[in-house]
């Protein structure tokens, strides 16, 4: 039996969090922390060890979002980038990223995102893309 | 004889002064008209050449004191020109070949003085063609200097102190100088741009310095009729400076000419040289320096064009590079502008997925979902047709499967249920309709997959997109939805319908002027046109 995926998420809008949280519990897989900067990231991900990531290329603070990247990276998670930048993403980090979300994005994509990063079952799939 | 008309200025060296009557008797006799002048000793000598001049020297070979080598060697550096005959008493062959050698054109004992009227003539006749050969070279050298000086000149500064220098280097003239106009106002100003030379240069240029006012009257001559000048008097009221400089640089300022430069009917400046004899030489210099001044008018115009010409082009250099360097900021700014929308949208996604997880019922989840997918087809325009630099025209084909897709889901229709088939043309949307449009895709889709096909009903739907002309040339957009479930309710009317999504229909419709039309036949098929060239006040 696969273990559920357990989830970071780096967002520093709270709502888009909140909804990134809530989207992604109900759809059974482990959100293990949201993060608001580069820093907090870094600590969940050494802390909870996720497998994968959903991050903002654009964070407040002084770290960008190519910075968290990497870091994360380092620390073996994977990550997918949810962003209004995409095409920053696309030029200067598509090396990192194992799936790409443009903002805004539905909940339905985020999971497709997740279940493509996760492997998932082909039927879970259709049932899901209709 | 051809000279024996004109008077001849002679000066005669010699010590006796019977000897001297007998020569000039000698040559009147022949018909010379002459004026002569005798002179014995160096002083003497000296002061007979820089007070009048003269035409010939006939010089005894027997000069007690001085001696008739010396004398000659002196006349003859004072001008290489001048006719010098040796008048010769009892001498040796040895003597007279000697006296030839330090300069002495010819040569005619005492006692044969008849030939000394055919020598004087010989000699008239060659020091006259030497001069005139001179004269043309330096003519010719001095109009080559000047106009490869003129055509290699940066500026105008460099090209007047070329001329000046190569006119007073080929003229001798002590000393040159130009003006130039002052940046507004018609007066002229005393350039920078001079040149002096010789060995009396200080003295020269503090005589010229004190005929300064003189020599602007001069120049404003030449600037008033465009003419080459020449002032004989030059010195005009400073006679008493004048007579207190030394003979040279009072020759010098003797006189003077003024030449001035014309280009494009105006003149640019005036060059204006010291000329002391004002003599044929000088004339012919000035002649020269006139046609010169000519290229220069010319060639300064062809320049100032240029340069003008330079600074246009680097000034329209300048402003593409701020108008690109706007465009980029405006780039960047639209970019950015961009991103904050989707962000906003995003939070307004998230904002209604929050809210329909809490609505207990599932009619209510309904309603949030229909506002969300709303959002999501704004969302889905941006994403497909608000492009960081202009809205794509085949971006429509894009956006319209992606719609459907989101919606198919809204609307739980199953795979395999409902086939979409699109034909959306290239069609040049004007960007203030683009959000109008794509709504109005989105509630004609919504239409379709909500109320055409209930309980599983299979069937299609077609949605098109295509521009044509109307009867006035006018360019006219079409957007279609045409199904063919199960039709619309009896006695439906689109203008009475009050169902939040028509009542959206027709509030976007008439947006952006355009007609509904509804045929409900077999299935419903919806149509809209529109205006693409109106002017925008969107």
């Amino acid at each position: 039996m696969e273990r559920t995926m357990r989830v970071l998420i780096v967002e520093d809008e709270a709502i888009t969090a909140l909804d990134l949280r809530q989207c992604i519990a109900d759809f059974g897989y482990q959100v293990v922390g949201v993060a608001d900067s580069c820093v907090e990231a870094i600590r969940l991900a050494e802390e909870a060890r996720p497998d994968i990531a959903l991050l903002d290329f654009h964070l407040k603070g002084p770290v960008d979002g190519m910075t968290t990247a990497r870091e994360l990276s380092r620390r073996a998670v994977r990550i997918i980038f949810v962003t209004a930048y995409l095409e920053q993403v696309l030029q200067h980090a598509r090396d990192l990223a194992t799936g790409y979300l443009a903002k805004p994005v539905s909940r339905r994509d985020v999971r497709l995102a997740l279940m493509d990063a996760g492997g998932e079952d082909s039927d879970r799939r259709r049932a899901l893309a209709c | 004889m051809a000279d024996a008309a004109s008077g001849i200025r002679l000066l005669i060296v010699e010590d006796s002064e019977d000897d001297t009557l007998m020569v000039v008797h000698a040559l009147r006799q022949r018909g010379f008209a002459i004026e002569w002048q005798r002179a014995e000793s160096e002083p003497e000598i000296k002061q007979a050449i820089d007070d009048a001049g003269c035409d010939a020297v006939l010089c005894d070979s027997n000069l007690p004191g001085y001696g008739a080598a010396p004398a000659i060697a002196l006349l003859r550096a004072a001008d290489r020109h001048l006719p010098i005959i040796l008048i010769s008493g009892k001498i040796s062959d040895e003597e007279a070949v000697g006296l030839i050698k330090s300069g002495a054109d010819d040569y005619v004992p005492k006692d044969k003085l008849a030939l000394l009227p055919g020598a004087l003539d010989r000699a008239l006749k060659a020091a006259r063609q030497s001069r005139e050969s001179e004269r043309r070279e330096r003519e010719l050298s001095l109009l080559l200097a000047a106009t490869r000086a003129v055509s290699q000149a940066e500026s105008l500064g460099a090209a007047l102190e070329a001329v000046l220098q190569a006119a007073c280097e080929h003229s001798g003239w002590p000393i040159g100088q130009a003006w130039l106009p002052e940046e507004a106002g018609g007066a002229f100003r005393l350039s920078s741009v001079w040149h002096a030379q010789g060995d009396t240069l200080d003295e020269t240029i503090r005589v010229a310095g004190e005929a300064r006012e003189s020599l602007s009257a001069l120049a404003y001559k030449a600037i008033e009729s465009r003419q080459v000048t020449w002032s004989s008097d030059l010195m005009g009221r400073h006679r008493s400076s004048l007579r207190s400089a030394k003979p040279p640089a009072r020759a010098s300022v003797g006189s003077a000419v003024a030449i001035p430069v014309i280009g494009e009917d105006e003149v640019i400046a005036v060059l204006e040289f010291a000329a002391p004899r004002r003599d044929r030489s000088d004339e012919g210099i000035a002649g020269i320096l006139a046609a010169v001044a000519g290229q220069l008018g010319t060639l300064l115009c062809k320049k100032r064009a240029d340069d003008a010409l330079r600074e246009s082009e680097a000034a329209l250099r300048e402003m593409n590079a701020v108008m690109e360097q706007t465009l980029r900021e405006r780039d960047i700014l639209l970019m950015e502008l961009q991103h904050r929308v989707k962000n906003s949208l995003q939070v307004i996604v998230s904002l209604l997925n929050l809210r329909s997880d809490q609505a207990q019922e599932e009619l209510a989840r309904q309603a949030i979902r229909e506002a969300s997918s709303r959002v999501e087809a704004l969302s889905l325009a941006y994403r497909y047709l608000y492009q960081p630099t202009f809205p794509d025209r085949t971006a429509l084909s894009a956006y319209v499967p992606e719609l459907c897709k989101i919606l198919a889901e809204l609307y739980a229709v199953r795979d395999g249920q409902v086939t979409v088939q699109t034909a959306i043309e290239p069609v040049a949307i004007p960007i203030g309709r683009l959000t109008p449009v794509s709504l109005i895709l989105n509630e004609l889709l919504s239409n379709a997959f909500k109320h055409a096909f209930p309980d599983g009903r299979k069937g299609s739907v077609a949605v098109g997109c295509r521009a044509d002309l109307d009867d006035a040339g006018g360019q006219v957009g079409h957007l279609w939805v045409a199904d063919d479930g199960i039709g619309l309710p009896a006695g439906f009317d689109i203008e009475v319908v009050t169902s939040t999504g028509l009542l959206i229909l027709r509030s976007l419709v008439a947006q952006i002027e355009g007609r509904i039309s509804v045929i409900g036949d077999c299935g419903t098929a919806i149509h809209v046109r529109f205006p693409l060239d109106r002017v925008e006040s969107e």
